[in-house]
Formats: structure tokens, C-alpha cells, sequence
């Protein structure tokens, strides 16, 4: 159980806001400037709030009103950051073993050994930080954070700055360490779908201009999503809106050219690769791949084609987000001229066309390796 | 050479090593102070210690006798508990140290400045209280500036002239390799003990320098070495 209710001025920035969950893994989500660092900064101990308080399972961390301010080092929390902020001097074994050697005894949870194996760091631990790729970096970053056996993990945007392949193996990293360990997370991001995987309940912050004594003042507060969307427009720029689709390769197709993933009810066509039957997979579309379609078109090339209903649209400032479930949730991104042309609103049936090639997959058993 | 030479080559270089020792950790306190911290009267406090390295060397020799002469508090009071100053070795080493602080801090200071501050939260969310991460990683870190500035502090002790010439009483046993050429050179017939004694403190600083390029390799090699060691 995470609560923190506190309010924090930095230059000419401002926080106020409270919040609470009990879920495994909490989403926090915003555009750039909207503090998302800072918060994770004043729940880590390395930035103070004004006032307020902060309440880590069952432990006070920050009490303005009792005047308790619990120190980073007894506050055991992991933090993974932004630009993974791992020590140049030590090589990837000590950097590794940094926190788990100042961990009581008592309290070291998990053993290196484990760790290693979940995140295949053993073949970079005799290695330099200096020659690690990003990718690298940030499995070290996790780990070093992890082998304090925390009692909750920060994640600051842990997929940033990483290509889409990258990106693609730390989530399934990340959801091993969700499916496997018992440690709550925090996982800030401003990326729809790495939320929609991985986190059970999301948080979202809303930052506004406001002019305060003459001064201008960006000012964030947790908020309601959907006023925050048109305002900011972050979303589209952020590296696309994407779906993230789990599900267990059913067939592969050599003769086809395809391997077809079930997901649900949904069958998704993906292409071969060294997919095999049976394997656990996480299916990503972009949603600027998707093609909708009214009426339905009686030969097409796109081996996808799903029927459903849309739920939602989400007028952007270039594009039409639109939500349709056609089995599952999916997200489909349409510029305002085709969402005025089709007519698309709430309710209406449509299809769905994806390419096999749009198609990215990961294979989760891969990672075994 | 003869005996009053040799002996300031001695002296010569246990000032160095006093000063590098006096001056050591009040210089990387006051080298993480500036670093670090932003306060009221920081500038105040940034001048007085940078002080030594615009002033002529004797005024803050002049300086330094005024403080610590008997007729002053300080000085008196350590009069009182049997401790002496001024004209003493150990007034030497003090003029010499005071003379090597700001090179040191600045030196010191310049490497801190380089390190991501945001290393030590690391540390601080990883377990270590602020001191222990101030050991475990902003020094290692900052090792390099250290060697080099306490090199340039030991230097600048070997030779420092002005200051040191202010405390000394000037007896045989209070002459550094500076003071003594200073003597030499003005007493005709000694050119040739001039030279030798010019000799010797170029090799001295020489050997200084050479020993603080060395140090500073090695340790960052091992550490490379250490980092990109291959598993056998």
C-alpha cells in the first residue's frame, strides 16, 4: 500500500496532490514537466516535500505534520533512473552487488545469483559500465536496484532512450520481474502501451500554466485523463500510441508466410521468424499501422481483419484516437479528416486492417536463453 | 654538497610533505564546501581562501606573524600552553601549508564539480548514509583531482619563498632549499652550491610530478584493467 499526499515547490514548478494504490504494479503518467521525477525523488528521499506526508507499506516515510523524514537508506526503496546514474569507477559485479553488500543481512530477500539469471546479466559482470549498451545499462540499473530487496521499486521511464528491439526485451524483462517477484512497483512513463501491459492501475498528472505573483509557474496535480490529452498532444510525439497484445503462438505457417498468435478470441497473424507453438508472445502494433474500414473490403491483401465496435474517440490535436474492441481493446490512430469522413463515433461497427509486417512480436521463452 | 645544503634539501621536503599533510582534509572539505554547498558569504569565504594565491607571499608571511606573535590572542594563547610558532619549523610548515591550500582546493574542487551529483543520491537510495557515499563514491571519483592537487601543493611547499622567509628565524635547521640559494646566491664564492641547490629542487619537482602522473595511471588502469578484465 503506497499513500502520499504532499505538495512540493521546486524554482518555479509546483505539486499538489495525493494518491493511493495497492496494486502490484501503479502507472504514473504525464507529459514531460508534469514532475513525474519529482515525485519519485520526494517518495526515494532525495527531495523533500514542503508539507504533506508519504506512507510506504505500513511505514511512515515523510510527515510534515509529526516531522518525520526517513533518509533515503532507511527508506529501502529501489530506484532505477532515468539515465541509470550507475557508478563509472565500479565494474558491473560491484555496481551489482553495491546496495545488496549495505542490505542487512537480515533483509537481502533475493540472492545475486537470481537476479542474475532473471535480467542474463552474467555474461557482463566482469565487464566496465563504460562498454555497456544501453539495453545493458539498464538490466545493471535494475539489478543493482533489486539486490537491495526493496520493499518497493521506482521505475523512471526504464524503456527511454532505447531502440524498439531494446525496448521490446526489457518489457518482457520487466514482466518476468512483475509475474516473479513479490515486489511492488512504480512504473513512470509517458507511453501508453508499456502502461497498458504492465500496470494494473495507472496515475495520471496534469500540468497547467498559471501566472502566480507574475511569475509563470507550471502547476501539476494528479487529474483525470482525458482533459489532459488535448491540452498537452504529448502522447502522439512520445513515440506513438501502441498496442500491446499478449498471447500463445498457435500455428506457424511456413507456406503462408505467417505464425498466428491467440490472443482470447482474437487471431493475429505475425510474421514467422523462429516462432514455435506453444511459446508466449507479446504482439505490439502501432497504432498509426491500423487501417479502419466501414464497409467491409471483399479482397484484401492485409492477412488481418477484425471486426468490433468502437468504444472511444479521443480527439487529438492531428489525429483521432480510436478505441475498438474487437475481441480485445484495440487503439487505432485516424486523422481528424478520415474520423470526419467515415463518420466514426461511439457504437459503430467497423474493421480493423493490419499488415503481417506491421506486426512486431516477442517471444517471451527466447529470453531463457 | 655541503652540510647546511644537504640539511635544507631535507627541510625543503619535509615542509612539502607537512603542508600535502596539514593541508589534505581541510582542503577536500573546503573543496566539497564550494563544490557543493551554495550559502550567505560563500564569495567571502571563496576569496579568503584563494586569498594566498594573489597576495605577495610575504604579506601573508606578514600576516601569519602578526597572528600567531605572542602579542596576539592566538598566539599568546598557545604561548601559554608552551606551543611556538613563529620562527619555528613548524611555523615554516604552517606558511607553506597556507601557501598550498588554495592550489589544492582548487584542484580538488575542479574534479568535484565534474562528478554527477546525482551519483550520490544513487548511492543514498542503494544504502549508504551521506558520509558512506561521500567514501564509496564521490572521492574514488575525485581521486585523480586529489593526487594532482596535493602535488601541486607539495610544490608549491618545496619552493614557496616569501611566506616561509617571514617565519623563519633563518638559523641553520630553518633554511629550505629556497631560502638557503636566496643566501648563497648573496655571499660571493658559492655560485657553484647555487647551482647544485637549483639542481636538486628541479629534479625534486621533477620527480614530484613524474610520481603524481604515475599514480594517477595506475590507479585509473587498474581500474579499467579491473573493469574490462576478461572471465577466464
Amino acid at each position: 500500500m503506497i499513500y502520499l499526499d504532499f505538495g512540493l515547490e521546486r524554482g518555479n514548478f509546483v505539486f499538489q496532490g495525493q494518491f493511493s494504490s495497492s496494486s502490484k504494479v501503479t502507472g504514473l503518467m504525464g507529459p514531460s514537466g508534469s514532475g513525474k521525477t519529482s515525485i519519485l525523488l520526494a517518495l526515494a528521499g532525495v527531495l523533500r516535500p514542503q508539507k504533506g506526508s508519504i506512507r510506504v507499506e505500513g511505514r511512515d516515510f515523510f510527515d510534515s505534520g509529526q516531522g518525520i523524514n526517513l533518509p533515503p537508506e532507511e527508506r529501502r526503496l529501489g530506484v532505477v533512473f532515468q539515465d541509470d546514474l550507475l557508478f563509472p569507477h565500479l565494474s558491473v559485479r560491484d555496481n551489482l552487488l553495491f546496495g545488496y553488500r549495505r542490505t542487512v543481512e537480515t533483509q537481502r530477500k533475493l540472492k545475486p545469483e537470481e537476479i542474475f539469471a532473471l535480467l542474463d546479466l552474467e555474461p557482463l559482470l566482469d565487464r566496465g559500465v563504460g562498454d555497456l549498451s544501453g539495453g545493458e545499462a539498464r538490466r545493471v540499473a535494475l539489478g543493482r536496484a533489486l539486490l537491495t530487496s526493496p520493499c518497493l521499486l521506482l521505475l523512471d521511464e526504464p524503456l527511454t532512450g532505447l531502440d524498439l528491439m531494446l525496448r521490446d526485451r526489457l518489457l518482457a524483462y520487466l514482466l518476468r520481474l512483475k509475474n516473479e517477484l513479490d515486489i511492488p512497483m512504480i512504473y513512470v512513463s509517458h507511453n501508453f502501451s508499456d502502461l497498458s501491459l504492465l500496470a494494473d492501475e495507472s496515475v495520471l498528472l496534469t500540468v497547467e500554466q498559471a501566472g502566480k505573483n507574475g511569475k509563470r509557474s507550471r502547476v501539476a496535480a494528479f487529474g483525470d485523463p482525458f482533459r489532459i490529452l488535448p491540452v498537452t498532444g504529448q502522447f502522439s510525439s512520445a513515440g506513438g500510441v501502441e498496442n500491446l497484445i499478449r498471447g500463445e503462438v498457435v500455428e506457424a505457417r511456413p507456406g503462408c508466410g505467417y505464425a498466428v498468435v491467440k490472443s482470447g478470441d482474437l487471431l493475429i497473424r505475425i510474421p514467422l521468424n523462429d516462432n514455435y507453438v506453444g511459446a508466449e508472445c507479446y504482439v505490439t502494433i502501432r497504432a498509426d499501422e491500423i487501417i479502419l474500414a466501414v464497409e467491409s473490403l471483399p479482397r484484401v491483401s492485409a492477412r488481418n481483419v477484425w471486426t468490433g465496435r468502437i468504444e472511444e474517440i479521443i480527439y487529438l490535436e492531428n489525429m483521432a484516437l480510436v478505441t475498438v474492441n474487437v475481441g480485445r481493446k484495440i487503439r487505432a490512430e485516424v486523422t481528424l479528416e478520415a474520423a470526419r469522413e467515415l463518420g466514426l463515433r461511439p457504437g459503430m461497427i467497423v474493421h480493423a486492417l493490419v499488415k503481417v509486417r506491421s506486426m512486431r512480436s516477442v517471444v517471451l521463452d527466447r529470453l531463457n536463453r | 654538497m655541503n652540510e647546511p645544503a644537504i640539511s635544507a634539501v631535507g627541510l625543503s621536503l619535509a615542509m612539502g610533505l607537512c603542508a600535502v599533510g596539514l593541508d589534505l582534509v581541510p582542503g577536500i572539505v573546503m573543496a566539497l564546501i564550494l563544490a557543493r554547498r551554495s550559502f550567505p558569504g560563500k564569495s567571502v569565504l571563496e576569496a579568503l581562501v584563494f586569498l594566498p594565491l594573489v597576495l605577495p607571499p610575504v604579506v601573508t608571511g606578514y600576516f601569519l606573524l602578526r597572528l600567531f606573535s605572542q602579542n596576539s590572542f592566538l598566539g599568546g594563547f598557545l604561548a601559554g600552553i608552551g606551543i611556538k610558532i613563529i620562527f619555528t619549523p613548524a611555523g615554516m610548515a604552517l606558511a607553506a601549508a597556507v601557501m598550498g591550500f588554495p592550489l589544492l582546493v582548487r584542484t580538488v574542487r575542479a574534479w568535484l564539480e565534474n562528478i554527477d551529483p546525482r551519483l550520490e543520491q544513487a548511492a543514498r537510495t542503494l544504502g549508504c548514509s551521506k558520509l558512506s557515499s561521500l567514501f564509496s563514491v564521490t572521492l574514488p571519483l575525485a581521486w585523480p583531482g586529489i593526487v594532482a592537487g596535493s602535488v601541486l601543493c607539495f610544490a608549491r611547499a618545496l619552493g614557496e619563498f616569501g611566506a616561509t622567509a617571514m617565519v623563519s628565524a633563518g638559523t641553520p635547521g630553518q633554511r629550505t632549499i629556497a631560502l638557503e640559494i636566496f643566501r648563497y646566491y648573496q655571499s660571493p664564492g658559492h655560485e657553484e652550491t647555487v647551482v647544485r641547490l637549483a639542481l636538486v629542487s628541479i629534479g625534486l619537482s621533477m620527480v614530484a610530478l613524474a610520481a603524481s602522473e604515475a599514480l594517477i595511471r595506475k590507479t585509473t588502469r587498474l581500474r579499467f584493467e579491473k573493469m574490462s578484465g576478461e572471465k577466464p
